[in-house]
């Protein structure tokens, strides 16, 4: 579904920030993406969620070699990947409905089409009641949550979360946890860029481990 | 989405039942009233109603200069018109000439002409008024030998053969020469042209510098809302989408300064229509500011170009400024 091969990355002439990336994300996969602060986890997801281009190496997402992608085909290859950002990034001026119909709205689907999936959604991840409140308003969880399902609700192939935990205190935390592994379970392929290692050590699931721009494990 | 998982395993009672397993026990009646999509997906700055002031001033400018415009054409026309029909036949008093006799002659041979509608013998008094504002008083005139003057207004429409009119006129007065208002057609014309092109340089001035000024604007909106571009662009939206969403933005803000421009505009020339009517003797030399209403429609034009080119300008910067992400 996700392959890496030989992936490095460098902001423009700066040293390189990722160094000979590689593995392969499986369909239905759980994985964890572990390291410490600065050791390249954000820049990774960035290449994942196609924020960004590799200064060397393959990347292929669902059998689409990167290097070849033309730009105008990006749009697609994004709306088959769902992003949990650190900072939530939901749209301030928006109500939490909105934020979370937004990936929907984008691929031109009409509200009377999508109306009943995000409110049940919403309430699925505990927002029924908060629909209407913008995320200024909402608690650090509530906009967690949010962010999760503007991130599960155009069925993504990929979920890819960084540092999901890190604005939650631990039991949200576990909370979320279950949540991933829920989506995962319905077919999901879920990586969770975290250096919350207790999470990863209560989930079992497989974990790349990057330290100072290079995968260790 | 949901729905589908939920179905696809069991039932609403089974969803709730995955919400206590994840711990996420909210409220299982949302308030859906009010429930509907937002407006704009771009949130609108501070600098819309700037944007707008800035626009509906370059509405009303432009009216102005299109308006005036055809003011002038209207004017020119009519100018043109009578003149183009209007001749002038002076009779230059000589020693021993007889200059009642051969103004007769011209008013007889005018008269029996087919493509000629009136013709019009100016008393000397009338002569002499006209000369007076270079020449004083007319008393002073009473001995000076003034030419005589016939006017003569063609059928309109009509062409008449200037030459073989001007021979005829020789043979029955031969102190009679015939003035076409020729060179004061051309030069009306010609300034009117002048005034015309003036005013849709400013036309096109004001344009060029509306389209400028939406450009800044427009990236000023995506620098002000990059975060916001960022995640729609992450998410999978097209740059076409986003640049539909900043445009509907600018669409909506010049429609409604664009017309308020025009409404300021025909307001302004309203006024002028009414100066025109109630200090005719001010104004007399220009009637046609009373703008025909067809005019007004002709201006309606401005405000839905510039709206048009306001989005236009606002799709093609947005589309510009997103070409370089990947």
């Amino acid at each position: 579904m996700i392959r890496f091969e030989n992936v490095g990355l460098r902001y423009g002439l700066g040293p390189e920030v990722l160094r000979d990336i590689s593995f392969h994300l499986e369909p239905g996969g759980f994985h964890f993406l572990t390291g410490p602060s600065g050791a390249g986890k954000t820049s990774l997801l960035k290449l994942m969620f196609l924020a960004l281009r590799p200064s060397r190496g393959l990347i292929t997402m669902f059998g689409n070699d990167l290097a070849t992608t033309s730009r105008l085909q990006l749009p697609a290859l994004r709306r088959r990947i769902g992003v949990v950002f650190q900072e939530f990034r939901l749209l301030d001026h928006l109500t939490t409905f909105d934020n979370v119909a937004l990936p929907l709205r984008i691929a031109g689907h009409d509200m009377e089409d999508y109306k009943d999936d995000v409110i049940e959604l919403l309430q699925w991840v505990g927002l029924g009641e908060r629909m209407h409140a913008t995320p200024a308003t909402l608690s650090g969880g509530e906009k967690q949550r949010a962010a999760i399902a503007r991130a599960v609700v155009a069925r993504p192939d990929v979920l890819l979360a960084d540092e999901p935990t890190g604005n939650v205190d631990p039991e949200m935390g576990m909370r979320l946890l279950r949540l991933f592994e829920e989506l995962n379970r319905f077919g999901t392929t879920v990586l969770i860029a975290t250096h919350d290692l207790t999470m990863v050590e209560r989930s079992g699931a497989p974990v790349l481990h990057l330290a100072k721009g290079e995968l260790t494990q | 989405m949901i729905r589908t998982l939920i179905n696809n395993t069991s039932n609403r009672g089974m969803a709730f039942a995955l919400r206590q397993r994840v711990g996420l026990t909210g409220t299982d009646s949302p308030d859906m009233n009010g429930l509907e999509p937002a407006t704009d997906l771009m949130p609108r700055g501070r600098g819309g109603a700037a944007l707008g002031v800035v626009i509906a001033g370059m509405c009303y400018l432009a009216c102005l200069a299109l308006g005036g415009a055809l003011l002038t054409s209207d004017a020119s026309r009519a100018w043109t018109e009578d003149l183009d029909r209007a001749l002038t036949i002076q009779v230059v008093p000589r020693a021993g000439v007889d200059v009642e006799a051969e103004a007769q002659a011209v008013i007889g041979l005018l008269e029996s002409a087919p493509d000629i509608a009136s013709v019009e013998a100016l008393p000397q008094s009338a002569s002499a008024a006209l000369i007076e504002p270079w020449l004083g008083d007319s008393d002073a005139l009473t001995g000076l030998p003034i030419p005589m003057l016939i006017h003569a207004d063609m059928v309109p429409g009509a062409i008449i053969d200037l030459d073989t009119l001007r021979a005829r006129l020789k043979a029955a007065a031969p102190n009679a020469t015939l003035d076409t208002h020729a060179r004061w057609r051309d030069e009306l014309a010609g300034a009117a042209t002048i005034i015309e092109l003036v005013g849709m340089g400013i036309l096109a001035l004001v344009a060029i510098t509306t389209a400028a000024i939406v450009v800044f604007a427009t990236r000023s909106a995506l620098a002000a809302n990059r975060d916001t571009v960022e995640v729609l662009h992450l998410i999978g939206a097209r740059d076409s989408f986003i640049a539909g969403e900043v445009q509907k933005r600018f669409l909506t803000t010049g429609l409604k300064a664009g017309f308020a421009g025009w409404g300021a505009a025909a307001f302004t020339f309203l006024l002028f229509g009414l100066s025109a009517n109630n200090e005719a003797g001010l104004v007399s030399l220009l009637p046609q500011l009373q703008m025909p209403w067809t005019h007004y429609v002709v201006l309606v034009a401005v405000p839905l170009a510039a709206t048009g080119l306001t989005a236009i300008a606002a799709r093609m910067t947005v589309i510009r400024a997103l070409a370089p992400t990947l």
